[in-house]
């Protein structure tokens, strides 16, 4: 018992680890530290408890000096990177295609929706031609583009969506510059990836849409909490990573639980009812979350 | 790519290593045993290090084996490793060489 207690102990310390380094050396390190225990010790000794938190940390620092961190993460960001830009382009055909005309060029509002999108993916096609350092600096240039737009005369820049669609193309430009871009993204996603892809981007664009944007700050961070989701949850989803997999997924009723939150203190969604409101805002992503957890749970 | 200097616990690993293949236990008690119980190393320091050296193609995995329904990895020195071993040490020993011929010399001169 006294060996099972320790050994379970080691192993909640060598969570200091990246997943990567644990899948290669845990096993070994439990039988090394169990070796070295002495007779009848129930507990790691203080040393070895900050062998291996200090351990840990040099293993994560030197993945991120190295640019060669827990490939489960760069991954994440090759997906993330082909991803952002579809479903930022699934919520401009959703609901903000006239708008995004607007960011296009400031006083051509409902004309240029068609071009924004294409503005949108001109950076995953950078990627995908293999160009993916100069896709990220197109992601940046529409950041600064749309920004100067939205602060022009007769712009939109109290527009709780500009933040959004911002956020996303920055996101955009840091996953096309820090991984291996979308190509890589492409040779990750299997069959059963798409399926359980492709519901969860109409999920988002259709939840996204549904959150009226007149009033800013509730429905700003509700669509941000959503859009946020989205992009971090489903590389997760698509790759076999259980546990990163059931935390995101876990922040979806978080988001709607800081929303419920709001609501009753006095914030109105446009001119519905708080229930309907709620219902309608958060039931289809919670459903669709559940039934994804549960593919991806049986594809992993 | 030459190394200039290794640190002491690696070349206390990597002199371990020289005996031939040994897993991580194994290394970690030689190289207290090498050093007169002066280097102890820790689990932590001991596979951040063989981490470092396989991905530098300075060590090895020579087998695996399960004991007690536990994994345990061989380690071997590569070509390159024991290239590495055999610069440092004759790096050492030419460092070493001066400073006992020095200290003669100083010790003649006190005299």
């Amino acid at each position: 018992m006294t060996a099972a207690a320790l050994e379970e102990r080691y192993r909640r310390l060598l969570a200091c680890y990246p997943a990567d380094y644990r899948s290669i050396y845990a096993e070994e390190m439990i039988g090394v530290l169990l070796a070295g225990a002495p007779e009848g010790q129930r507990r790691p000794g203080v040393a070895d408890t900050l062998d291996l938190v200090g351990g840990g940390a040099r293993v994560r620092l030197r993945g991120m000096l190295t640019g060669t961190p827990d490939r489960g993460w760069r991954d994440a960001l090759a997906l993330t990177s082909l991803i952002a830009p579809v479903v930022l382009v699934a919520l401009a055909l959703r609901q903000d295609l006239g708008w995004l005309g607007a960011l296009v060029w400031h006083n051509m509002i409902s004309y240029l929706g068609l071009v924004g999108v294409a503005v949108l993916l001109v950076p995953l096609a950078l990627g995908l031609l293999g160009l993916r350092r100069i896709g990220a600096l197109a992601a940046v240039a529409t950041v600064v583009w749309f920004a100067v737009q939205a602060a022009a005369p007769g712009g939109q820049v109290l527009d709780p969506r500009l933040v959004a669609y911002l956020a996303l193309m920055a996101i955009e430009a840091v996953a096309l510059w820090a991984s291996p871009g979308p190509r890589r993204a492409l040779g990750l996603i299997t069959g059963k990836g798409v399926l359980i892809a492709l519901p969860w981007v109409a999920g988002v664009a259709y939840a996204g849409g549904l959150i009226p944007t007149s009033y800013p700050v509730p429905q700003l961070l509700a669509r941000i909490a959503i859009v946020v989701v989205a992009m971090a949850g489903l590389p997760a989803l698509i790759m076999p990573a259980g546990r990163r997999l059931a935390v995101l997924i876990a922040i979806i009723p978080g988001s709607a639980f800081v929303a419920t939150v709001l609501t009753f203190a006095g914030v109105q969604y446009y001119d519905m009812s708080v229930p309907a409101a709620l219902a309608s805002l958060y039931l289809p992503p919670l459903a669709l979350a559940g039934l994804t957890f549960a593919v991806a749970r049986r594809a992993a | 790519m030459s190394r200039t200097t290794i640190q002491e616990p690696t070349f206390l690993i990597l002199t371990a290593l020289a005996a031939g293949p040994q897993h991580g236990y194994g290394i970690m008690t030689d190289v207290a045993r090498i050093s007169g119980d002066r280097v102890k190393l820790r689990a932590g320091t001991l596979y951040a290090a063989l981490d470092r050296l396989r991905a530098d193609g300075i060590i090895d995995v020579d087998r695996e084996e399960v004991v007690d329904s536990r994994l345990r990895r061989y380690y071997k020195l590569t070509q390159d490793g024991i290239r590495v071993l055999d610069e440092e040490a004759a790096r050492m020993q030419a460092n070493a060489r001066v400073a006992v011929s020095r200290l003669k010399a100083l010790a003649a001169g006190a005299s």
